[in-house]
């Protein structure tokens, strides 16, 4: 994973390309809005592993994910190197919109597309819960998070850039750690961080006693 | 565990002192040495838990600073189920022990030309980090060498020595600062006295030396 990484630093164009972003009251609300429901309702937390087995094979099948010409195989060895392969599999407490009531997700996504430029309404968000003892490894995001959909990705190539926002929802407790590009991240609730996705590398841990509760905008943007 | 060290906070008066000193020439030519040796004979570091079994009862027996308080409200605090698996999690630590006791000395003898230490009273443990490793929030218990009716006698010191330069994605807490190490930089604390915790979420271990001693009072 190393490998990969420093490969997609030296020909990704990346690097400490973000911007902090003042958000709007409604944004605001809408992101209160959820992080109460979800504490209300107590829904469920889903873990996920950062990078799911086989990781490396999925990429290297699908690279339009990627702006990659790399072999295949040479993807597939760097992604499922086995030094890497505890640390990547380490779970993320993620819920994401789809399984939110749209009177709680209807409202964040107009508000963002209030704020930010969005392309047809093309905006999804997740909630990632940072319990004691997380750890989400350095990385870089893939393309295209919000469109599952392959066939809506033909049909809009070449007509926006994939944009994502980290938006935290509590103020950092000690041993809440966030790394933006080289950038160890000082944030405060409701700070919005936003970049291209695929051109910043990022990653967390908490090593404290509180949990970091952070709302991930994923959009795209006209070109 | 958040209870348990909310509370040692305030009760073994937490401080945020440290000293910052990097490694004299003749110490790293003991400390070279010792990971040559490590290297060479591949020394391999065994995986244990930050927190074992019975943790709560070994600070009850060793820590006499807590020995008037309830032993009741100690286990629910140390034994939190809420942080059970955050302190559970694997460490990778390599004991003076797996060294030659030649060695072992010739590193003691150096360290004592540098440090005061009280008869003869240095340990040390080398502790590798790997990708995805953490170390949760802590402060440590007393040390090895503390028994009843002594303390008037020294303090208790400790020190991390890096081994490796900073990478990304390589954090260290001491206190309320985050350090940015280089190889050979040492951070030296009185022992209880200070809130410490690591992680990696990088892509190379980090390697740290942990030296423990006792420092005769003035």
């Amino acid at each position: 994973m190393l490998e990969w990484n420093e490969w997609q630093k030296e020909n990704c164009n990346t690097h400490n390309r973000y911007e902090r972003v003042t958000i709007s009251a409604s944004l605001k609300s809408a992101c209160d809005s959820i992080k109460k429901y979800i504490i209300d309702k107590n829904v469920k937390w889903y873990n996920y592993p950062v990078t799911p087995l086989n990781y490396g094979s999925f990429i290297a099948d699908n690279r339009y994910e990627f702006s990659c010409n790399l072999p295949a195989q040479q993807i597939q060895e760097w992604l499922d190197a086995p030094e890497s392969l505890r640390a990547m599999s380490l779970p993320v407490r993620v819920i994401t919109s789809y399984i939110l009531p749209d009177e709680i997700v209807l409202p964040a996504l107009a508000a963002l597309e209030a704020q930010e430029s969005v392309y047809e309404h093309a905006v999804i968000f997740r909630v990632i819960k940072l319990k004691p003892g997380d750890i989400m490894m350095l990385h870089y995001d893939p393309k295209s998070f919000y469109t599952q959909d392959k066939v809506w990705q033909k049909g809009h190539r070449g007509k926006y850039k994939d944009k994502r926002a980290f938006i935290y929802m509590n103020d950092r407790a000690p041993g809440q750690i966030s790394y933006l590009g080289d950038h160890e991240i000082d944030f405060k609730a409701y700070d919005m961080f936003k970049y291209d996705v695929e051109k910043v590398y990022h990653g967390s841990c908490n090593f404290g006693y509180d949990d970091r509760f952070l709302i991930t905008f994923s959009w795209a943007e006209p070109l | 565990m958040k209870k348990w060290t909310d509370f040692q906070t305030v009760f073994q008066k937490a401080t945020n002192n440290y000293e910052h000193t990097v490694l004299d020439n003749l110490l790293r030519i003991h400390v070279d040495k010792l990971i040559s040796y490590a290297e060479d004979n591949n020394i391999k570091f065994p995986v244990v838990p930050f927190i074992p079994e019975g943790y709560a009862d070994e600070l009850i027996k060793w820590n006499k600073n807590v020995s008037s308080f309830p032993i009741n409200k100690i286990h629910a605090w140390v034994d939190d189920p809420k942080y059970k698996h955050s302190f559970s999690l694997p460490i990778s630590v390599m004991r003076d022990t797996d060294f030659p006791s030649g060695m072992r000395q010739a590193f003691r003898l150096a360290f004592r030309r540098q440090y005061r230490v009280y008869d003869n009273n240095v340990t040390f443990r080398i502790h590798k980090l790997n990708p995805g490793d953490l170390v949760m929030l802590h402060y440590d218990p007393v040390g090895k060498f503390t028994r009843p009716g002594l303390s008037t006698k020294y303090t208790d010191k400790r020190a991390f020595l890096f081994l490796s330069d900073h990478s990304p994605g390589q954090v260290f807490y001491l206190g309320d600062d985050t350090i940015e190490y280089k190889k050979y930089d040492m951070y030296t604390f009185n022992v209880q006295e200070l809130l410490h915790g690591s992680c990696n979420f990088g892509y190379e271990s980090r390697y740290m030396m942990i030296i423990t001693w006792s420092e005769p009072k003035e």
